[in-house]
């Protein structure tokens, strides 16, 4: 047990990383408010930058920028970095992409919560069954 | 062709899809709207004999890597061209060329305005980019960047309808997609720390010398990899976006979404899975069991739930689920003819789903009747719609002499070979389901009066030519295999690490 603890504690950056991965994902199940659903998302992704980040740093490293005059210079792995910039890229288009979708639904439906939308869209169904 | 262009062409096929999607805005407003139309399919219609030729160097000459700027591998971005990219950029090629060419006739009335139109040309070429893009790509870095790139594509594709029920399917899809790039990403971040490395070949070469060290983060990463490329291409637990997405969108979408879009997930899985992990470490895990097991309730279940849908569309979008277990029980085999069996439904579905959801997308605009139950004697009024429909019947259900029978005799062959007796009682099963869910479309069509005579004609002429080169293609197949089934078999060689058999 206390070796499975040591353990955690010295990769304490996955761990937390992993634990607000799950947090996002449960606001995005579980909140009827789309807006919530969004910020899970958010939170979702932010969690995978962490992990990211973590796992390129190297504790005392510099940017990776080339200096020829300092050979003893350790710089930390710059692929994550890049990687997570596309990242941060992409979860600002798909945040973009849901907010326009939000505004388009509350124009249809008049709320932005997933439950009401259901409720008015099954209300139609039965009409529409009704009237046939 | 020009030495410069043949050298180049693996990146060139992406970049010029990609550059013509952002021109067509601009090309519809300097232009005639069918112009820019004209040019669009042009570009798919040389997206494809490049993918042809390309396909054809790799038989010949075997497969090579491609240094995106001349940056050799670490350092840049690596494009791997092998049997797998030449099938699948043949495959998007030759889909997605008559699906634009069928949407092209009607395309502004159907999303509403001109200006929506010429950016539904834009996402569509974005997503054939993309696609086209998964299939070359020999990075983990490039397969997340080319699978969002899709999913926002796709997404939006599904929103060119401007109603409130594509655009709630569409909201339900980004969510759930979503969250599937984000396991994407989370299992891309475990092989990195595993490996250090994002360039497929590397991790494959690193996993091979140490993965008996980390035998359960491996676990864990491929476990997140099957989770996150599964509910994107809708295995059969996560598909629950897949009905409303691809039955609310408009015909062309819904053609393109459930034949091209989830193949390239799945695409993306099999590299993942075979080619940066490993053949021989993946079949010692026991993943390929689930594979197996989810393919097979995905088989049955898919074709269960088409059963019990009136509306055609919905029906349809059933059946890929379905139709994506018997792409997934492949995986699972893991032996040759089943990843034969694999590629060649990637293909043989593509095609047969697509012309399907095309001809069904004919059926409604001109009968109006979106229901099974009402479209009694539309044959007699379309008669080449349906007579394409019931090609694609035929060929879904693996009647031989069709695309559909190639394939699922391939999964039939890997199954046997496994000793796997279930699951060759789920493909019989699946096939006579699907024979149960398609024929009384038929039936409906061909052998009932029609109620009342309205006059209901034939649609445009290019839509017929559309769908009809799509049926030529689902015969050719099924009657000549000969090269494409080669170029499949040599596929799933290259993932197995076996040695080409030519």
């Amino acid at each position: 047990m206390g070796e499975l603890w040591s353990r955690i504690l010295q990769n304490y950056p996955y761990v937390f990383a992993l634990a607000l991965f799950a947090i996002g994902i449960y606001t995005i199940l579980t909140h009827s408010n789309l807006f919530k659903k969004v910020i899970g998302i958010n939170i979702m992704e932010g969690s995978t930058y962490i992990l990211f980040i973590a796992a390129g740093n190297i504790r005392g490293g510099v940017a990776p920028i080339l200096d020829m005059g300092d050979p003893e210079l350790v710089y930390v792995h710059p692929l994550p970095q890049a990687l997570m910039l596309t990242g941060i890229v992409v979860s600002v288009s798909v945040t973009a992409l849901s907010l326009a979708l939000i505004m388009k639904l509350y124009r249809f439906y008049g709320t932005v919560d997933a439950k009401e939308i259901m409720k008015i869209r099954s209300e139609v169904r039965a009409n529409a069954g009704r009237n046939q | 062709m020009p030495g410069a262009i043949s050298e180049n062409l693996a990146v060139l096929i992406v970049v010029a899809l990609l550059s013509t999607a952002y021109i067509m805005p601009l090309l519809t407003k300097i232009r005639k709207f069918h112009v820019a139309e004209f040019f669009a399919v042009f570009m798919l219609a040389l997206a494809l004999s490049g993918g042809v030729y390309l396909a054809r160097e790799i038989l010949h000459n075997g497969a090579f890597t491609y240094a995106v700027g001349g940056w050799p591998a670490p350092w840049g971005i690596e494009l791997s061209l092998d049997a797998i990219s030449g099938l699948f950029l043949i495959t998007v090629g030759l889909v997605a060329t008559p699906i634009l060419l069928y949407a092209s006739v009607d395309l502004v009335k159907d999303v509403g305005s001109r200006s929506r139109a010429a950016w539904f040309l834009t996402l569509f070429l974005l997503l054939v980019a993309a696609l086209c893009g998964l299939g070359i790509t020999g990075d983990l870095f490039n397969i997340y960047v080319m699978v969002e790139v899709a999913t926002i594509a796709s997404c939006a594709i599904v929103a060119a309808r401007n109603d409130a029920v594509a655009v709630e399917a569409t909201f339900k899809y980004l969510m759930l997609a979503t969250i599937g790039s984000g396991f994407v990403l989370l299992g891309i971040g475990f092989l990195f720390v595993l490996t250090g490395n994002l360039n497929m070949a590397f991790i494959a070469q690193e996993l091979s010398a140490s993965w008996q060290n980390y035998p359960t983060a491996l676990w864990v990463c491929l476990s997140f990899f099957l989770v996150g490329f599964g509910v994107k291409s809708a295995l059969f637990p996560l598909h629950v976006w897949l009905p409303d997405a691809h039955s609310s969108a408009i015909a062309p979408s819904s053609a393109m979404l459930s034949s091209l879009a989830i193949k390239g997930y799945i695409i993306a899985l099999l590299k993942v899975f075979y080619v940066a992990v490993g053949a021989d470490i993946i079949t010692r895990l026991p993943i390929t069991n689930i594979l197996t097991v989810l393919g097979m309730l995905a088989i049955i279940a898919g074709a269960l739930f088409a059963l019990a849908q009136d509306e055609l569309k919905r029906r349809l979008a059933f059946s890929t689920v379905s139709q994506v277990g018997y792409i997934f029980l492949g995986i699972g085999l893991g032996n040759i003819q089943g990843l034969t069996g694999t590629f060649m439904h990637i293909l043989s579905h593509a095609a047969t789903k697509s012309l399907l959801f095309l001809a069904a997308g004919a059926i409604i605009k001109q009968t109006g009747k979106s229901r099974i139950s009402e479209m009694a004697g539309v044959g007699f009024e379309m008669p080449v719609t349906l007579g394409v429909f019931a090609v694609g019947s035929l060929s879904m259900i693996g009647i031989p002499l069709f695309s559909g029978f190639v394939s699922k005799w391939q999964l039939l062959l890997g199954s046997l070979a496994r000793g796997n007796y279930l699951a060759v009682i789920v493909l019989v099963g699946g096939s006579l389901l699907a024979a149960a869910y398609l024929l009384p479309v038929l039936r409906k069509a061909f052998f009932e009066r029609p109620t009342q005579s309205a006059a209901v004609t034939e649609v445009a002429y290019v839509q017929l030519v559309a769908m009809l080169f799509l049926a030529v293609v689902i015969i050719m197949i099924g009657t000549f295999p000969g090269v494409v089934l080669q170029l499949a078999e040599q596929a799933a060689a290259t993932l197995l690490g076996l040695e080409v058999l030519l």
